[in-house]
């Protein structure tokens, strides 16, 4: 699936007008999208892993030559860092699975001071993605300032204005989700 | 993770309590779970948390990043066919890419192993064919010690791959604390690694990453060294700039860091940490993997914690599993040696380690012989000699040797400074590092020409784009840029970067003032190559200022400002006294016990330059032979740029003592290596093919000699030549032109070389200027343009009175132009006093008799003789010229004096001796030059009086 720069937009105003269908569609090809650069920062960058970059590379393809409105910036920054989630876990899970499969303890050739045995990255995307849809039932705000924190890569300044919120309440709420994320991660 | 009612019980109530502090916080908890310990404890977990002040989601410095990259990386590798081998595992992420188990994929038999997959893109055709190679001499390592390597191949999106034996075993420091081995059993198996290395070395592989995850104890307790993935040929240090830099900087040695060559040395520190581990149980710099980049970085570069040290430090329960009661009986194990042992493994100067891995072993088995440890004997300078004789082969390539210099300057400024420990500007640093790195494509790094310019220019445009670098962090690196311009002859370039980086700078420090001093006199270098002399010489002397200042103590420092100086210094001093300054300062080399090779050559090249400047003959033979054996002698490669002057003068010396082949020969043979090696820079080629073009003139080949002066000229990059050599070097092309027989082209040419000297403001009584005035009059007189000749060489010949005096060579040599216009003014009596005054002065100059000038002088003395009248002497005096030539390869002034001796012969009336001659003269001389060259329009008519003309094909052009 190929989305066209100018359809991008078109959805976001038309899901802005009520059609629902017009979001699913622009999230499908802000997946897509993401997938794409995912697979092409692999190639080019070594050890980590800048979402925000990845996102903001998807964005500016989405919307060339065209400047969307800040409710449809702040919209699709958000449906970025959800696609990019959905990318990430959807990849862990894979991961997740193969390590399965293969079984067997694992040696040698690994670094002994990196974090070492298996495949740790997946385990712990999976247990954020745990976390975060925990939160969705609870208190969905919460979720999504960690969803655009751990996600999409944004910091405090930029969730607050995509989620226009004031820059307090996001920091606050941070503070909440990461002592949470923190704990889980180290149990 | 906990049901959704307590997840957001936990979050209220850690919502409530966690801006307040101490004991409110405590009972405000209490009250808040109300007995509920599973809540408690879980927000007790978060409040932990929350008061651990690093993030890791940040986006810049997180972990998360990291295992964000590590979910998506590998997953999809997963039963993908590589070669012969099929992925069916992830086993773990490298420094420089995954590894994965493999197994075979054609189930030829059942076999696992392990595969490498190394990030690092071989797109060309020569990395592919290279790292092949390399994997074939890889594959042939075979040790009991050392997992072997059984294939390699490269994706087919261009990363190299390896595929080792797969081991199944337990890092050697988890193995050795599992087993609570002794200090004596650590030992011992501490040997089996080195026979590993040794092993290693004699095949001239270093493997460069040893460290503990690299080194696995197997079930029957065999060390099992991994991963020699990354080890390269000791000779083939070009691939590897950019795969170092994925070297665990626990275990990087310094010179991995400066990216300084990488020899057997750098195993020895890698293996002076290990050994510190395993023995103590704590690193030698105290680093530890969460320690931030630029904190480990900052400890690397002091001393290394004794063994002694570290043991007293170490936790009893440390000290038990190396079975010692506690930490001070461990620490007096090591009192006996090892400490020793060690520290000579971790010495800063890779010449003080052990001189090999053999040596090493040799200790540690004295020492579990009680026979004392050889370490602390060793004299220092008997260690460095060791040190250069295993590793005199590490020539390494330029490419290799600019990277070093662009990350080494970088990473020794971090070292160097204590303001670098603030983070911003570290991280600038290292930014600008990986930036650079990584515009040298190993594809480009493997030609050394493209690679050195590309990376000069990355590196160049890099700088500029980092408007907000500090100059602290900038300054240095433009220096470093400026001197490698330099060194590939660029020197507006170099001009302008060494201006920018020696700018302001007040040094406060001894290093600081030499490393700049040093830096300074590149940039004196670099203001004489464009000729700016008055320029050249300020700077040569604020060097010197800093090193009497810095360094009045050390006469190596004394030497440097003693003996550098440049043309500028000539321009002001003159040549007297620059011959004097850089003799006193060679007897002052002399005198030193190991006098630095790069300053005694740069005297002998500049010595042999006043000899070739001011034409003297048997200084500028000796010097620039004695020079040259000096380099051979301190193994200075024969490709250095130093070695260029002394290369260049040797054969200006044989130019004027008129060995015309030799010169030949050599000139073609110092093309041929500079145009293989690349990167000496067009100035210098352009200068090896004007003294080609020089010694094909003389031997008359003018047709060629216009060729290679043509490609001269064309080599010589404007921007970066002064006015002084491009007018010199279309002066050569000008003579050359006359002397075909163009004098159209050669006027026009010799105007434009006027011109750019005039431009330039350069005095009439500069060197380079009645040089370029003497050329001016052999073209005017090659072009029969006799008055403006004469007036022209009055005018010269008054100011070389003036200035050089009668007895220099300039003058003796325009005697030979006066003695021709004298010729072709049929002013016979002029022409004898001249002859008679040229006869001696060259044999005042020491010119022997067989010189070719001595057949010229005869040659006058015919012509003047038939002018006249007087046929037999001219006979005699032309035969006597005739036979002085013909041990030289002149064939062209050969043929010009035989048609000369027709024409007498004629006169004489032995027509059929004429006819012989003239038949043998003109097709060489129509083979040589224009038909409307006027030695050849009159043998023409001559052949035609003799009725010969007709019997020869006709000149061809």
């Amino acid at each position: 699936m190929q989305a066209s720069a100018a359809s991008v937009t078109q959805l976001l105003a038309r899901a802005r007008a009520g059609d629902a269908r017009a979001l699913d569609e622009a999230y499908a090809a802000v997946y897509q999208e993401l997938k794409q650069a995912a697979r092409r920062q692999l190639r080019r960058e070594r050890s980590s892993y800048e979402t925000t970059v990845l996102v903001h590379e998807a964005y500016l393809r989405l919307t060339a030559g065209e400047q969307p409105s800040v409710n449809d910036r702040n919209h699709l920054l958000a449906i970025s860092a959800r696609a990019m989630r959905q990318v990430l876990v959807d990849n862990a899970r894979h991961v997740s699975a193969n390590k399965r499969d293969g079984g067997g303890p694992t040696l040698s050739l690994v670094d002994h001071d990196a974090d070492a045995v298996g495949v740790p990255g997946a385990v712990d995307v999976l247990i954020v993605e745990d976390v975060i849809s925990a939160l969705q039932n609870i208190d969905p705000r919460l979720a999504q300032v960690a969803e655009l924190r751990c996600f999409g890569g944004y910091d405090i300044a930029e969730i607050a204005q995509i989620m226009t919120l004031p820059d307090y309440t996001v920091r606050r709420d941070w503070r909440k989700a990461r002592a949470l994320l923190m704990t889980e991660l180290n149990t | 993770m906990s049901s959704p009612s307590d997840l957001s019980r936990a979050l209220h109530v850690f919502e409530q309590v966690v801006e307040l502090t101490g004991t409110a916080r405590d009972a405000l908890l209490d009250e808040l779970c109300a007995g509920d310990t599973t809540l408690k404890t879980k927000v007790q977990a978060m409040l932990a948390a929350d008061a651990c002040s690093d993030d890791p989601f940040d986006a810049h410095d997180g972990h998360w990043h990291e295992t964000l990259a590590a979910a998506m990386d590998g997953s999809a590798w997963i039963g993908r066919v590589l070669g012969a081998w099929k992925i069916i595992a992830v086993t773990g992420r490298g420094g420089m890419g995954n590894v994965y188990e493999v197994e075979r994929a054609d189930g030829a038999y059942a076999q696992r192993a392990a595969l490498k997959l190394i990030r690092a893109a071989a797109d060309s055709v020569s990395v592919r064919s290279r790292f092949l190679r390399e994997r074939q001499i890889l594959a042939q390592l075979r040790h009991k010690n050392i997992a072997a390597l059984l294939d390699g191949g490269i994706t087919d999106d261009g990363d190299p791959y390896f595929v080792m034996e797969y081991v199944e075993g337990v890092p050697v420091d988890c193995w050795c604390d599992d087993h609570q081995l002794n200090v004596r059993e650590r030992i011992a198996l501490f040997l089996q690694i080195l026979d590993a290395v040794s092993h290693a070395h004699r095949n001239l592989l270093v493997h460069r990453d040893l460290k503990t995850s690299n080194l696995l104890v197997d079930t029957t307790g065999q060390i099992k060294l991994l991963d020699f993935g990354i080890a390269k040929q000791l000779h083939d240090q070009q691939l590897t700039a950019i795969a170092d830099r994925a070297v665990t900087l626990g275990f990087a040695s310094p010179e991995q860091l400066k990216d300084a060559p990488i020899t057997t040395a750098t195993d020895i520190w890698q293996l002076g940490i290990l050994l510190h581990l395993l023995l103590t149980g704590l690193h030698p710099f105290n680093i530890s993997p969460d320690m931030s980049l630029a904190t480990q970085l900052q400890q690397l570069t002091g001393e290394p914690e004794s063994l002694i040290k570290s043991a007293s430090r170490t936790t009893a329960s440390e000290a038990a599993l190396r079975g010692a009661s506690s930490p001070a009986a461990l620490a007096k194990i090591f009192h006996n040696g090892l400490a020793a042992v060690v520290a000579t493994c971790l010495r800063h100067d890779p010449a003080m380690r052990y001189a090999s891995v053999d040596a090493l072993t040799a200790d540690l088995r004295a020492w579990l012989d009680n026979l004392p440890v050889l370490a602390a004997n060793t004299p220092k300078s008997e260690r460095a000699r060791l040190w250069f004789r295993r590793n005199r082969m590490l020539t390494a390539s330029l490419a290799a040797i600019t990277v070093a210099l662009i990350v080494g300057t970088a990473v020794s400024l971090w070292q160097a400074r204590e303001a670098i420990r603030e983070g911003a500007r570290a991280r600038e640093s290292l930014q600008f590092l990986s930036d650079t790195l990584a515009a040298a494509a190993p594809e480009q790094a493997l030609n050394s020409e493209v690679s050195v310019r590309q990376l000069l220019k990355s590196a160049r445009q890099q700088l500029e784009q980092r408007s907000t670098l500090d100059n602290k962090v900038k300054q240095p690196v433009q220096r470093m840029l400026g001197r490698l311009y330099f060194s590939v002859g660029e020197y507006r370039q170099a001009a302008e970067l060494l201006e920018l980086g020696t700018r302001d700078i007040e040094p406060t420090r001894r290093d600081e003032a030499l490393a700049l001093a040093d830096d300074l006199v590149v940039y004196s270098d670099t203001l004489a190559a464009l000729e700016r002399g008055a320029d050249s010489v300020t700077i040569s002397d604020r060097a010197a200022a800093l090193r009497r200042h810095f360094a009045s103590d050390d006469p190596e420092q004394t030497l440097r400002a003693l003996a550098h100086q440049t043309l500028g210094h000539v321009e002001k001093y003159g040549w007297e006294t620059c011959r004097k300054r850089a003799e006193a300062a060679l007897a002052y080399a002399m005198r030193m016990p190991n006098p630095p090779p790069d300053v005694v050559l740069r005297l002998y090249s500049d010595l042999s330059s006043v000899a070739n400047f001011t034409n003297d003959r048997d200084r500028l033979r000796q010097l620039s032979e004695q020079g040259l054996m000096f380099a051979d002698q301190h193994h200075v490669a024969l490709e250095s740029p130093s070695r260029f002057t002394l290369l260049r003068n040797r054969i200006e010396g044989l130019l004027l003592d008129g060995h015309l082949l030799e010169a030949e020969t050599l000139s073609r043979d110092a093309i041929a290596m500079a145009e293989k090696t690349g990167g000496v820079g067009s100035t210098r080629l352009s200068v090896l093919y004007s003294t080609l073009g020089t010694s094909l003139h003389h031997q008359g080949r003018y047709r060629e000699a216009q060729t290679i002066f043509e490609h001269a000229f064309e080599l010589m990059p404007r921007t970066d030549t002064g006015p002084r050599n491009m007018a010199l070097a279309q002066g050569n092309l000008a003579l050359v032109h006359a002397d075909a027989g163009d004098s159209t082209a050669a006027l026009r040419l010799m105007a434009r070389a006027s011109e750019e000297m005039n431009a330039a403001g350069i005095k009439p009584e500069d060197p380079f200027n009645i040089e370029l005035q003497s050329t001016y009059i052999h073209v005017l007189l090659a072009s029969r343009h006799l008055a403006q000749a004469t007036a022209q060489l009055d005018q010269t010949l008054a100011l070389i009175r003036k200035t050089m005096g009668e007895g220099s060579d300039e003058y003796a040599r325009l005697l030979g132009a006066a003695m021709e216009a004298a010729r072709q003014s049929r002013n016979v009596t002029r022409g004898e006093q001249l002859l008679t005054e040229a006869r001696a002065r060259a044999t005042q100059h020491g010119i022997p008799e067989t010189h070719l000038r001595f057949a010229q002088f005869l040659r006058y003395e015919a012509s003047f003789a038939l002018l006249r009248g007087d046929l037999q002497a001219a006979e005699r005096a032309q035969r006597e010229a005739l036979q002085k030539m013909q041990s030289d390869n002149n064939t062209f002034t050969i043929a010009l004096a035989r048609a000369e001796l027709a024409r007498i012969l004629k006169d004489r009336g032995n027509r059929s001796e004429a006819r012989t001659l003239i038949e043998q003269a003109l097709p060489v001389l129509r083979q040589s030059v224009l038909p409307q060259q006027p030695d050849l329009m009159s043998a023409e008519v001559l052949a035609g009086e003799l009725g010969v003309s007709n019997t020869l094909p006709k000149s061809q052009t």
